[in-house]
């Protein structure tokens, strides 16, 4: 059955520049019951780091804090799992590549700047197919490359422009069941679908007489449905396995248990939000981002919140 | 006659003032035109948006949502550094130095944007309307506590700075046009005139701020302001101080000291407050006839004015042409102009920066220096490579002539007969391994004289 109206569950995170909370958070992802959050900061606080939570906000641990050393990151941008559950992160400023175990170890890092083969240009979207080979968006190369599991280029598709199966600014890529490819071609305002070959078979640009509006991310979840997030628009858009719209989501946030907690300890903040009386406001989404799912339940980071707000399937 | 090199070096005078500088490139393509016409282009930038706002947004999220003034950095200092209409940047700095609003006390970065925005969108049309806007402006409302004012018991603060700093001055006595009376009618017409709250930004990120208006709480009966009786409220309070005679000359007296010089000239300023009153207070016709003047052309106002921290920084970094899309770089620009004493969107007061000489000791000195000749030993840098090239495919015979066109290809710049010596000196004692490191060389010298910390 198809739903066409998404039910909202609940909302987790704080603002915080350090530990218990997040700070910007562009991209997550879910493996074996914890949600890995990357907090992307800013160039002056230096607060990045992926946060390891529980869905029921059980602040973890964290790792891939702020630096140029191995294990660390500047300009974080996405993070994926490998088939071996091993975690990507890829940061812009470094052109870099890290990979850390599922406890936020360390392991190996690759990548150089250049728009060479194998080179990059200020990494965005990360995603693996079932070979465990890496599709990285190389978003000022205009281009996508796939490497394998050690860094070894494989190939690559794309060039700038606005013509089909051209990219300006592409940002966030997810892969179906079958391994197309979806590209958020952010300043193109669509999403593009290659075949695993990198041959585009379908642009996305409108839905429900709508146009996309700088999308940021793309997540396809084990239904085929594809949600989009709509960054510049400040919504969601969701469509079925065959790409037909379903609805659009502007955000439906409550307090998150970390928020309740700070304002109970904090009973002069409590009162100055009660005064200001902005609690429709306080639930949409500012610049959704990174959008990842589960069996059951739909995570969307909402970078500028701070927080991610969850829904049932 | 004018001739076409004193075109140019009036011209890149006038981007200097007008702005914060730009390349020989720019100035050959600008030399194309009329001085006056490239004045008329500069005093009508089409307001907007720049082309490059979804980058900065994409790649500084955090200041999407800027919390604080350093948060909103890079949204501002990446126009600073890089919009085509400079004077639209530079007008908005003079009005955050003299509508100063501090925002270490505002503490809401979102707030400093919408704020220099204001300016932007403003800071060139009529006085009264910039008054009003700035009056409506709920991070100045914030800061001068005018939530705090009521029609019980009215807060002057906003009053009084209204009159003293923002509008019709006093003179070196301390004396107005104005009376305390004044000031305290000025406080019950405004009243009620306050800045919506919004939920901390401690869990969520800020909101945006709105000015409010509270009926209720606004004092609607009459009053007497400067001679004149009636229910005034703060738009008449505006519309009385905004073309009253010592409004155009304390207004005309600071852009004249902000874009001209230092040092007061009355014969001048006079003038321009004529041109004020004739215009409604439109500050681009006060800008039209001070850039078009021969007196602002003329060698006694050329390179006598003491670089601001953000005319050295965001004039080198035009200079080097460094950035072509917002990196990590462009984004901690304002940490300079902070280490040479201007904490970019937080004035350190209400009156806002003491410029001049005062810009300047020995710690700010060196950071300049250090900034200035590292930049422009970046070979990796667009702009330094184009003035390696331009200087190489010169006819130069002695480093008399390597001094004069690197003063040129930098810009038209002049420094003194005697630091020219101290150059030609050094280029004498010192052996180079070739041509460019000599001129590198040169270009480091040049940016690290006294004679380079003016404009």
């Amino acid at each position: 059955m198809v739903t066409t109206k998404l039910e909202y569950s609940h909302t987790i995170g704080i603002a915080s520049f350090e530990g218990r909370g997040f700070m910007n958070p562009i991209d997550l992802k879910y493996k074996n019951g914890t949600l890995f959050v990357l907090s992307r900061s800013n160039a002056s606080n230096k607060n990045n780091r992926i946060s390891a939570v529980t869905v029921d906000s059980e602040h973890k641990y964290e790792f891939a804090n702020w630096g140029e050393d191995k294990g660390k990151s500047i300009l974080p941008t996405a993070i994926v799992f490998d088939k071996n559950d091993k975690l990507y992160l890829s940061d812009e400023h470094l052109n870099r590549i890290s990979i850390f175990d599922y406890n936020g170890n360390f392991i190996d890092s690759w990548g150089e700047y250049g728009c060479d083969s194998g080179q990059l240009n200020r990494p965005s979207g990360l995603a693996f197919n079932k070979q465990n080979e890496l599709f990285i968006v190389d978003h000022l190369n205009s281009r996508v490359q796939k490497f394998d599991e050690k860094g070894k280029f494989i190939s690559s598709f794309g060039l700038f422009g606005t013509n089909e199966g051209e990219f300006n600014y592409p940002w966030g890529i997810a892969l179906d069941i079958e391994e197309n490819i979806y590209i958020a071609d952010w300043r193109n305002n669509r999403v593009q679908i290659f075949d695993s070959n990198g041959n585009c078979v379908k642009i996305i640009k409108n839905f429900n007489d709508s146009e996309f509006n700088k999308p940021s991310s793309v997540h396809i979840d084990n239904r085929g449905y594809l949600f989009v997030s709509n960054w510049g628009n400040n919504s969601v858009i969701i469509f079925d396995d065959k790409q037909n719209y379903l609805s659009e989501i502007f955000g439906d946030a409550s307090l998150s248990k970390w928020c309740q907690e700070f304002l109970d300890v904090n009973p002069e903040q409590s009162s100055w939000r009660e005064n200001a009386g902005l609690f429709e406001e306080e639930k949409k989404f500012w610049k959704p981002a990174g959008i990842e799912t589960n069996e059951n339940l739909i995570f969307i980071s909402d970078s500028c919140r701070h927080r991610i707000q969850i829904y049932r399937k | 006659m004018i001739t076409s090199l004193d075109n140019k070096i009036l011209l890149a005078h006038l981007l200097r003032r007008a702005g914060f500088g730009c390349t020989y490139d720019q100035i050959e393509k600008l030399s194309l035109m009329e001085y006056d016409d490239v004045v008329d282009l500069l005093i009508n930038p089409e307001y907007g948006p720049p082309k490059d706002q979804d980058l900065l947004d994409r790649y500084f999220i955090a200041s999407v949502e800027a919390r604080t003034a350093r948060h909103a950095d890079p949204q501002w200092t990446w126009r600073l550094a890089k919009s085509e209409k400079q004077l639209e940047e530079k007008i908005a700095l003079f009005w955050h130095g003299l509508l100063a609003v501090g925002g270490i006390k505002l503490d809401h970065g979102l707030a400093m944007l919408e704020e220099i925005d204001l300016f932007r969108k403003y800071g060139l049309g009529k006085f009264e309307t910039l008054l009003l806007k700035i009056s409506e402006d709920p991070g100045m409302m914030y800061w001068l506590d005018n939530q705090n004012s009521h029609k019980d018991a009215p807060n002057e603060n906003y009053g009084r700075e209204l009159l003293e700093l923002f509008s019709m001055g006093i003179d070196e006595n301390g004396e107005g046009s104005y009376t305390e009376d004044d000031v305290k009618t000025a406080a019950r017409a405004f009243t009620g005139w306050a800045s919506r709250p919004t939920p901390p930004p401690f869990f969520l990120g800020p909101f945006p701020m709105e000015f409010s208006f509270d009926k209720s709480d606004h004092d609607n009966t009459e009053k007497t302001f400067l001679g004149e009786k009636g229910n005034f409220n703060g738009n008449d309070i505006v519309n009385m101080i905004a073309t009253h005679p010592s409004t155009a000359k304390f207004i005309c007296k600071r852009l004249y000291l902000y874009f001209v010089s230092e040092k007061e000239d009355w014969d001048e300023i006079n003038k321009l407050s004529e041109v004020f009153l004739k215009n409604n207070g439109e500050i681009k016709k006060v800008l039209e006839a001070m850039f078009k003047s021969e007196h602002f052309k003329s060698d006694d106002i050329r390179f006598k004015k003491v670089k601001s921290p953000s005319d050295l920084v965001f004039g080198v970094s035009r200079l080097v042409d460094k950035y072509k899309i917002p990196d990590l770089d462009s984004a901690e620009l304002a940490i300079n102009t902070l280490l040479m004493g201007q904490f970019l969107m937080n004035p350190p007061s209400v009156e806002g920066w003491h410029e001049g000489e005062e810009w300047i000791d020995s710690g700010s000195l060196i950071e300049r220096i250090n900034y200035a000749s590292t930049e422009i030993s970046n070979t990796s840098s667009t702009g330094v490579k184009r003035i390696i090239e331009i200087i190489k495919e010169t006819n130069i015979t002695n480093s008399n002539d390597l001094i004069n066109n690197t003063l040129e290809t930098l810009g038209y710049i002049d420094i003194t007969d005697k630091t020219k010596g101290m150059i030609e000196e050094h280029l004498r004692k010192n052996k180079f391994t070739n041509k460019e490191d000599k001129i590198l060389d040169v270009l480091k010298l040049i940016v690290s004289t006294p004679d380079f910390q003016y404009c």
